[in-house]
């Protein structure tokens, strides 16, 4: 062999002895990577595992909530039950105009009771999450056609007269069906409740912004600018002598669903005898 | 002569004795074609149909031992007493607990409530029946 060639010979075994150290050092390192992963990857495992516990844990806990709230509400509600039948049922039995009076009294308070019942459970129940009803997408046009209809007979007894203002082409929204129509029921009692015989009512429904508003407006005994700011307060009433009349609940819940939908409400009054307006603002689905 | 028609039999089924008493006097008083007998288990209930067939059975749905699910499989699936209407009358308003109620029954109604829209409801069923 030549000596130009064992020189080449040389070089070339140091270039593949420097290839081959580097090599190595990239085996090295990508073993060490593989190790680091692995340790991520069990240590992700573990996380994912107290994760399921806790939300195990949780689930454990709105279910006990739940079945406790139902078992509250049923023994909180079976003493009223002879007291709302058998309270007519004495008055009937009798002329005395005091006995009478007085089992009204009775009466009119196991209804009331029964009602802050419903509205409490009601309120407490609410999920802070979507987990109460599905969502799905709806129109808020059919819900307000939904609701006027429901309370027909209510507009023709109090002879309310009820005008509409819908815009045209609105987007839908993600909803749950039945808490909307909860919230369009509570803001038309409201209105109907403060309002004499003979007023008008107004529900108007328009897009800004990505979100559709919706407002019911009455013209009955408006609010101070003291109400206006606490009347989304659960247990707030603005005349405190009409407790026979509500519970305070019915705006806080209504507060609660439109929030739990991404949305809003806000009141609106220009002051005492001047009427108000209630109004929530939704998110709309792109189409 | 003319014959009297006979009155209806309604049982009810409750654990508490005060609501047995009020719904009786109650549904009594307000229809004369009615008469009203309480038990106050499921197990009182079965005893009483091995003896008599109710044309309504009004039936709790919380009581001890034998909860009114119970009661009412049991007489869904006995022969002699499957035809007759069950409607819950209960303290119960969980949409879950509403649900099954309505499949599993002619009706399903809510205490507490008012004797003149019981009474509604029962003649309701009742007029189904016939």
């Amino acid at each position: 062999m030549s000596p130009e060639l064992i020189r080449k010979l040389r070089e070339r075994n140091q270039e593949l002895q420097k290839l081959y150290n580097q090599l190595n050092r990239q085996n090295k390192d990508f073993i060490r990577k593989t190790i680091d992963l692995t340790e991520l990857k069990n240590e992700l495992e573990d996380k994912n595992f107290e994760l399921e516990n806790a939300n195990r844990e949780i689930t454990n806990l709105l279910k006990a909530k739940t079945e406790f709230m139902n078992r509250v509400a049923h023994d909180l509600r079976t003493p009223l039950a002879p007291i709302l039948i058998l309270a007519p049922l004495i008055k009937s039995k009798t002329n005395d105009e005091k006995i009478r009076h007085d089992i009204s009294i009775v009466e009119n308070n196991a209804k009331y009771l029964n009602q802050l019942l419903n509205e409490l459970i009601a309120l407490i129940k609410r999920e802070p999450s979507k987990s109460e009803g599905s969502y799905e997408r709806l129109d808020i046009m059919e819900l307000i056609e939904e609701i006027l209809n429901n309370e027909e007979n209510v507009f023709k007894t109090q002879k309310i007269k009820v005008a509409r203002q819908i815009a045209p082409k609105l987007h839908g929204i993600m909803g749950n069906r039945i808490s909307l129509i909860e919230v369009l029921h509570n803001l038309i009692s409201n209105a109907v409740k403060f309002m004499a015989k003979g007023g008008k009512l107004k529900i108007t429904a328009f897009e800004k912004d990505n979100f559709i508003y919706v407002s019911v407006k009455d013209n009955g005994i408006g609010m101070t600018k003291k109400t206006l700011s606490k009347i989304f307060e659960p247990f707030f009433k603005a005349d405190e002598s009409r407790h026979s009349e509500g519970s305070g609940l019915g705006l806080s819940i209504c507060k609660k669903i439109v929030e739990e939908h991404g949305g809003g409400i806000i009141a609106q009054s220009e002051g005492l005898k001047k009427g108000s307006a209630i109004t929530f603002y939704l998110p709309i689905i792109s189409k | 002569m003319k014959k009297k028609s006979a009155k209806k039999l309604i049982l009810l089924v409750d654990d508490n004795s005060d609501l047995i008493y009020s719904v009786k006097s109650g549904l009594e008083a307000v229809s004369k074609s009615y008469e009203v007998k309480g038990v106050e288990s499921g197990r009182a209930c079965l005893e009483f149909l091995k003896k008599s067939k109710p044309d309504l059975i009004l039936l709790d749905i919380m009581m001890p031992e034998m909860d009114g699910w119970d009661v009412c499989a049991k007489i869904k699936s006995n022969k002699k007493t499957e035809s007759i209407p069950i409607v819950f009358l209960t303290a119960k308003t969980d949409p879950i607990s509403k649900g099954m109620g309505r499949l599993a029954s002619a009706d399903y109604i809510e205490k507490p409530i008012e004797i003149k829209d019981l009474k509604k409801r029962v003649d309701s069923v009742i007029g189904k029946k016939k």
